[in-house]
């Protein structure tokens, strides 16, 4: 089901030079959507615009690439324990989570 | 489409004033001396709720050039999540309350005003005060309106309060606790599927029975359903029984019987079978889209507003894009945080499409919730989803584990206010 994007006029291309025109080599089996953008907006509910946390939730923009790449596989495997991240990780593909740490941490 | 009178006067004002002047924006043309900024494609959006007001932001982000106008009536907006914790008085109305300055400084163009009338063929709306205007893309974010029966009407909402549009009703809600006697029965009959937020009636439950424990040990919840289960029931139920002993009871649909009439007033409930007399009296009805979706010609005749569920545009009007609870989005919930997320999958595909894409690949996207039992007590639903042309499946997620400690709980309550903290500063911050 997937579909390609075609970007047309050009004044909104700094806005729009993410990942997600990257391609969608991802991980296997449902690469789906790489757009960092887009992916990481789902992030900031809890941990805050550009990761830095109004309230109780973690900060995480004090993370690096590393470290936050790390944290999410290891919550997706199972090896990290926590209270709601273990449900969420697993429903990113690699590429995808990837894809989110760089938006979150500028690469 | 709908033509009213006043709705024709204003089209024909604006071919009269755009003839004579040629391309003009729209807000020259209304009269208004300020217009939204930038020189990019008009995105119009109607409504200022958790979709709306989202979407404003959001299409600004992903499209700092385009020139976004929001429309919404109320200059201040109370937000239904943590409503309850209001109700239980964990937080003040302040604290649930928000203006759209943010939104001004983030260089959406905000207008008080009321929409009367969509052209879609000829991309223009029409406002309460006369004013016409123009859009490139619509954004429609109307949230719920209720569908009065069994006797309960707006007028009835004054004396027994639903307190599912939260703002006056939620404070007239509090008021009638504050002013019950210990001893009173406060009984919510939540509505049947679909309706905005299915935990709410229970994280209400919740709240209010945390009010009654400190305040009037000896009053009781009682919960008439109009359902059989409901969103979160293990981690509630186990959690009423942690905090409230049997403080709550909830009766499923097959044992209440058909509700038959309520009577605000009295503040009784009959079914079938019996008549319930509550202290105090919450009874929320079941739901339909906002009345704007109806006005503007959007819900097919129909309760909801069938999109396209990878754009959110309109089956029925081409250009005009249907958000939050009022749409029917397939595998999502009605919920503040998937209108969230909606808003931010539309916005990226109407920038998109406005800047030539002919199609736009489908959103990984999400929804976290989190309930509060007692000020130490939330359990939360998150779940991930990827978008298809049929609707949104599930690659993870689900409800808090049963079984944990006090400490995990009390977590999650922290993280609840977090969570409520950010979201509420990501839309209107």
């Amino acid at each position: 089901m997937k579909r390609t994007i075609l970007l047309g006029a050009v004044f909104f291309a700094a806005s729009l030079a993410t990942p997600a025109f990257a391609g969608g080599s991802g991980d296997g089996a449902g690469a789906g959507n790489l757009n960092g953008a887009l992916l990481a907006s789902n992030c900031v509910v809890c941990h805050g615009q550009g990761g830095h946390s109004q309230g109780y939730t973690p900060s995480i923009d004090k993370l690096d690439k590393f470290q936050m790449l790390t944290r999410l596989t290891e919550f997706k495997s199972g090896a990290r324990k926590g209270t709601i991240m273990p449900r969420i990780a697993p429903g990113y593909t690699d590429a995808q989570l990837e894809a989110i740490v760089n938006e979150l941490t500028g690469n | 489409m709908s033509n009213n009178k006043s709705n024709n006067t204003s089209r024909r004002d604006f071919l009269k004033i755009a003839g004579a002047t040629g391309a003009v924006s729209a807000f020259a043309v209304s009269g208004c001396a300020m217009g939204p900024s930038g020189t990019g494609p008009r995105v119009v959006v109607v409504g200022g709720g958790f979709g709306g007001s989202t979407a404003a932001r959001y299409i600004k982000k992903f499209g700092p050039d385009f020139r976004v106008t929001l429309i919404e009536p109320g200059r201040n907006y109370v937000t239904c999540p943590f409503s309850n914790a209001y109700l239980g008085g964990i937080v003040d109305l302040n604290t649930i309350t928000h203006g759209y300055g943010g939104l001004a400084k983030a260089g959406v163009h905000v207008v008080h005003d009321l929409v009367t009338g969509l052209d879609g063929a000829n991309k223009t709306i029409t406002l309460s005060s006369g004013k016409t205007v123009e859009y490139d893309r619509l954004i429609v974010s109307p949230g719920i309106d209720f569908k009065w029966d069994l006797g309960y009407d707006e007028a009835a909402s004054l004396l027994a309060p639903h307190a599912y549009k939260a703002g006056s009703q939620t404070v007239l809600l509090k008021k009638q606790l504050e002013a019950m006697d210990d001893g009173g029965t406060v009984i919510i009959a939540p509505p049947g599927n679909p309706f905005r937020c299915p935990p709410g009636p229970y994280e209400r439950a919740s709240m209010i029975a945390y009010y009654l424990k400190h305040h009037k040990p000896r009053s009781k919840v009682l919960i008439l359903d109009r359902k059989d289960k409901f969103s979160k029931q293990g981690a509630f139920m186990e959690g009423w029984k942690r905090r409230y002993g049997s403080l709550i009871e909830w009766v499923p649909a097959k044992d209440v019987g058909n509700i038959t009439s309520v009577d605000a007033g009295a503040r009784t409930i009959s079914t079938e079978m019996d008549t319930h007399k509550a202290g105090v009296l919450n009874f929320i009805p079941n739901q339909k889209a906002g009345k704007v979706a109806h006005v503007m010609g959007l819900t097919n005749g129909c309760d909801w507003c069938p999109v396209d569920q990878i754009t959110f545009e309109s089956s029925v009007v081409p250009g005009v894009h249907v958000i939050g609870d009022a749409a029917v989005v397939k595998g999502m919930p009605k919920s503040g945080n998937a209108a969230n997320s909606q808003a931010k999958v539309c916005a990226w595909a109407v920038v998109q499409l406005l800047s030539g894409a002919s199609e736009v690949e489908p959103a990984v996207t999400s929804n976290t919730c989190y309930s509060l039992v007692s000020d130490d007590y939330g359990i939360h639903v998150s779940v991930i989803w990827k978008g298809t042309p049929e609707g949104y499946e599930k690659t993870s997620g689900g409800v808090a584990p049963a079984n944990q400690s006090d400490d995990f709980r009390k977590q999650e309550a922290k993280y609840a206010h977090g969570w409520y903290a950010n979201i509420t500063h990501d839309i209107w911050g």
